[in-house]
């Protein structure tokens, strides 16, 4: 069994910082010996250790575990990319490699274990195969690809699962005393490997940044968050592509919320990045104070995030949010929408639906959740002055990876909103961060926008709803099992939450005029952000047709 | 013996059919298309025009693998003209490659719009045929047990079931032939109590069947201990989806979740059952 001390990241840690003070701290928690520690310089100085999240053992949580199939895997990575605790992580390593790793591991049942746990993908060995086969002396052979779970992270959520989808490459099994053993001796396997060579990691696919060693190392894993957190898995991927282009120059400013519960609550902290957390309401004015400071100090290229939920941004963080736009400074802010103030225990916000059920917002006979309509913070902050905006989900990589980028090479000021699930409060199933997030955008709960003040002089130039499936309809259209058409709208969705199940039948038909008032609220925002984008809806084109001949 | 052309034939006929048919466009596919190369599910024709053909070979596998991976139901009648036998790898790439040759063409099927045309190229083929255990044939032994033992509408589950590449294993099909005929003696034998014990077998791995039985009692006891434990927060399932709809409707986590172990013990007890009848144990007191 390894110790704290031999876990620890390696890493030259600077001259204040205090690794053996934290190791003790960190098992004194892990073995529940903490208050018996002597007063902590850590605490003495609102500290936390860089990565302690690493070394939290979450091994008795999770009743169910994911298994990998390495034969049906593709290689997508998109498990490593959706699971919020860093828990899935994936590798490419040379068959020369691999079997040099092997041929260490002296049970022979073992080793074919092992290896088994190595899948032969188009992505990485056959596309790089052909071409070696062709010319061996400039091409690399094909690399063997491994999915390898941390059952010290994995809370069983089923997230992997769910996006691994039909690859059909992962499903949750039983965790009993005899596989956990099985799992760590695997991760530790994984471990054991070298880095995947830098030639693998496909440059077209941003999902595959998740293989650097650099990336994954931002977000330790080990935080308070709940099973299948939506929040945590936007922050990790957000945290990657800002590493990818700017290194090590970049820091965050926490607003309080959910994410700086589940992100420091003492001694375990997640980030292995410059970290620091404000008061819900003014963590944009904080980040302007560290802009400005490292401004004065030549640190311009550096990147400054500000991240929060929709309580700290949408409601009593706005103005300064508001404040800090306008200012131009070079500031990156990353709001966290999950509609409802998930870290206080789930009231009522300015982002909340109209209709959902929340605290501040019940359900009942007076009213039936929130009456108000939803704040639609992109449109409003696209009107502050040359201001970057990106409306977007993480589970839509392409997109998601593209907004993040382009905030984070604007020069100035950009806001990048995203969906994200908040299980307990949405009332939807652990694995279904990127499901419902995905299905918020087809019902126009969420629209995709891009707003870019450098994507051409006019205002239809600068904004766009690409990614929205049927960008020229009011809905998404299917059929049902009879053949007959049926629009997938906001009701579609709100079917599938529990926030909204009181205003639905045990069959699930609309009972109220608060959810009916909410579908036409998602609609008059999906119809103004065509007409902002100059797209003719065809729905509303033939409504107003009819409207007019009606009064003709 | 060796496969023969007539069972070449048959093959791929079935595989032909099977890739001509009709089938739902996948929405994990759709959600790639969309979010990789900004083709929404209306402009899938499009997509097939101008854009299909550039795709590389990790993007034509990735975005479309869900399409073209097999469920197990896929692979029984496969199983049934193969019987014991197993394709050699060259029998593999020749039947890529004649389907490559034969120009199929998969009709995609769009809610709202006419079935799009997907010509699968040869890394669908690939993946369509490579996930069928055409390549894993049958021990002789065991294929003489499943033709004596097993009743004849269970068979072509128990063929597809027995082709699992597990039972190139030994010890693994030492366990199975025990099993078998521990539940043909009993009048029992069903494919279904088959399928998982090759499950439990594939994930927790016991090297004979002592350890089976013990992997089977820890883990029938993991299952109940969390039954019992399971609370209003303790879970996740895809039953919540279903469950939320109904205006009185309390959603019951702990139940969802006490079913869900409850479906995990009833699956595994009867592999339970004759295991413990194998190893000489007692069926314990109620």
């Amino acid at each position: 069994m390894s110790t704290t001390q031999d876990r620890l990241p390696k890493q030259q840690f600077p001259d204040w910082y205090d690794a053996e003070r934290a190791a003790a701290v960190v098992d004194a928690y892990n073995t529940g010996s903490g208050s018996s520690q002597p007063a902590d310089p850590f605490v003495a100085q609102s500290i936390l250790p860089a990565a302690t999240g690493g070394l939290r053992d979450f091994s008795y949580i999770a009743p169910e575990l994911p298994e990998f199939n390495a034969s049906n895997c593709v290689g997508c990575m998109d498990c490593v990319n959706n699971c919020p605790d860093t828990a899935i992580l994936g590798k490419a390593v040379t068959e020369e490699t691999l079997e040099a790793e092997l041929a260490k591991v002296s049970d022979e049942v073992h080793r074919d274990h092992l290896r088994e746990q190595f899948a032969e993908t188009v992505k990485y060995h056959k596309a790089f195969q052909k071409k070696h086969e062709k010319d061996p002396a400039n091409n690399p052979p094909g690399a063997k690809f491994g999915i390898f779970i941390d059952p010290t992270k994995c809370k069983g959520c089923g997230e992997c699962v769910d996006v691994c989808g039909d690859h059909d490459a992962l499903k949750m099994i039983k965790k009993t005393p005899e596989n956990l053993p099985t799992y760590l001796s695997d991760f530790g396997f994984y471990r054991s490997l070298p880095a995947t060579p830098v030639t693998y990691i496909n440059k077209k696919d941003k999902r595959d940044i998740m293989l650097k060693p650099s990336a994954i190392k931002l977000y330790a894993g080990g935080a308070g968050s709940c099973m299948g957190c939506g929040e945590a898995s936007v922050i990790r991927q957000v945290l990657a592509m800002t590493h990818e282009l700017v290194g090590d120059r970049f820091g965050l400013v926490a607003s309080t919320g959910c994410n700086t519960v589940y992100g420091s609550t003492y001694p375990y902290n997640p980030y292995n990045v410059p970290w620091t957390n404000s008061l819900f309401e003014n963590g944009p004015a904080d980040a302007m104070g560290i802009r400005a400071f490292w401004d004065q100090n030549g640190n311009t290229d550096w990147v400054l995030w500000n991240m929060g939920g929709d309580g700290a941004m949408m409601d009593i963080g706005f103005q300064s949010l508001s404040r800090a736009i306008a200012s131009g400074m070079n500031i990156k802010f990353l709001v966290l929408d999950t509609q409802v103030y998930s870290n206080t225990g789930g009231q009522q916000s300015t982002s909340s639906y109209t209709g959902q059920e929340s605290k501040m917002g019940a359900h009942g006979k007076a009213q039936a959740g929130k009456v108000e309509r939803r704040k639609e913070l992109a449109q409003i902050l696209l009107m502050h002055p040359n201001v970057y905006v990106g409306q977007t989900i993480g589970s839509m990589t392409t997109h998601f990876f593209k907004v993040v980028q382009r905030a984070i090479e604007y020069p100035g000021p950009a806001v990048v909103i995203v969906y994200t699930t908040c299980q307990p409060e949405h009332g939807v199933g652990d694995a279904f961060a990127a499901r419902q997030a995905r299905n918020a955008v087809k019902s126009r709960a969420f629209p995709l926008i891009i707003y870019d003040p450098e994507a051409g002089p006019t205002f239809q130039q600068r904004i766009s709803l690409d990614g929205n499936p049927s960008p020229t309809r009011d809905w998404v259209v299917e059929k049902d099992a009879n053949g007959n058409e049926v629009p997938y709208t906001f009701l579609s969705w709100a079917l599938t939450e529990g926030r909204f199940k009181k205003h639905f039948d045990k069959d699930g038909n609309p009972l109220t005029p608060g959810i009916q008032a909410a579908m036409q609220d998602r609609l008059e925002n999906w119809r103004l952000l065509q007409q902002l984008a100059g797209i003719e809806n065809v729905d509303f084109a033939a409504e107003l047709a009819a409207n007019k001949a009606k009064t003709a | 013996m060796s496969v023969t052309q007539q069972q070449l034939d048959q093959i791929f006929e079935q595989a032909k059919a099977d890739l001509s048919r009709p089938r739902p466009a996948n929405e994990q596919t759709l959600a790639y298309i969309a979010d990789q190369f900004s083709f929404t599910r209306d402009q899938l024709p499009q997509f097939f025009a101008t854009r299909y053909a550039e795709l590389d070979m990790a993007e034509q596998d990735i975005v479309f693998s869900p399409q073209f991976t097999p469920k197990f139901e896929d692979t029984l009648p496969y199983a049934t003209i193969l019987q014991d036998q197993a394709l050699t790898r060259d029998q593999m790439n020749q039947l890529v490659e004649r389907l490559e040759q034969a120009n199929i063409k998969t009709p995609l099927l769009l809610d709202d719009q006419p079935p799009v045309e997907c010509p699968p190229t040869d890394i669908h083929l690939e993946r369509f045929i490579g996930r069928l255990s055409l390549d894993a044939g049958i021990d002789a032994t065991l294929y003489a047990q499943l033709q004596q033992q097993c009743p004849a509408d269970e068979q072509p589950m128990m063929l597809a079931i027995l082709r699992d590449a597990l039972y190139t294993k030994a010890h693994k099909r030492d366990m199975l032939v025990q099993v078998m005929n521990q539940l043909h003696a009993d009048g029992t034998l069903r494919a279904a109590t088959i399928l998982a014990l090759s499950d439990f077998l594939r994930t927790y791995r016991p090297n004979d069947l002592a350890e089976l039985y013990q992997q089977l009692e820890s883990y029938m006891k993991t299952c109940i201990e969390d039954q019992a434990n399971a609370n209003d927060e303790s879970f996740h399932h895809e039953q919540l989806k279903a469950e939320y709809a109904g205006s009185d409707h309390v959603v019951d986590r702990a139940k969802i979740a006490q079913n869900h172990y409850q479906d995990l013990i009833d699956k595994v007890q009867p592999v339970l059952d004759v295991v413990r009848r194998l190893c000489g144990e007692p069926a314990p007191t109620a």
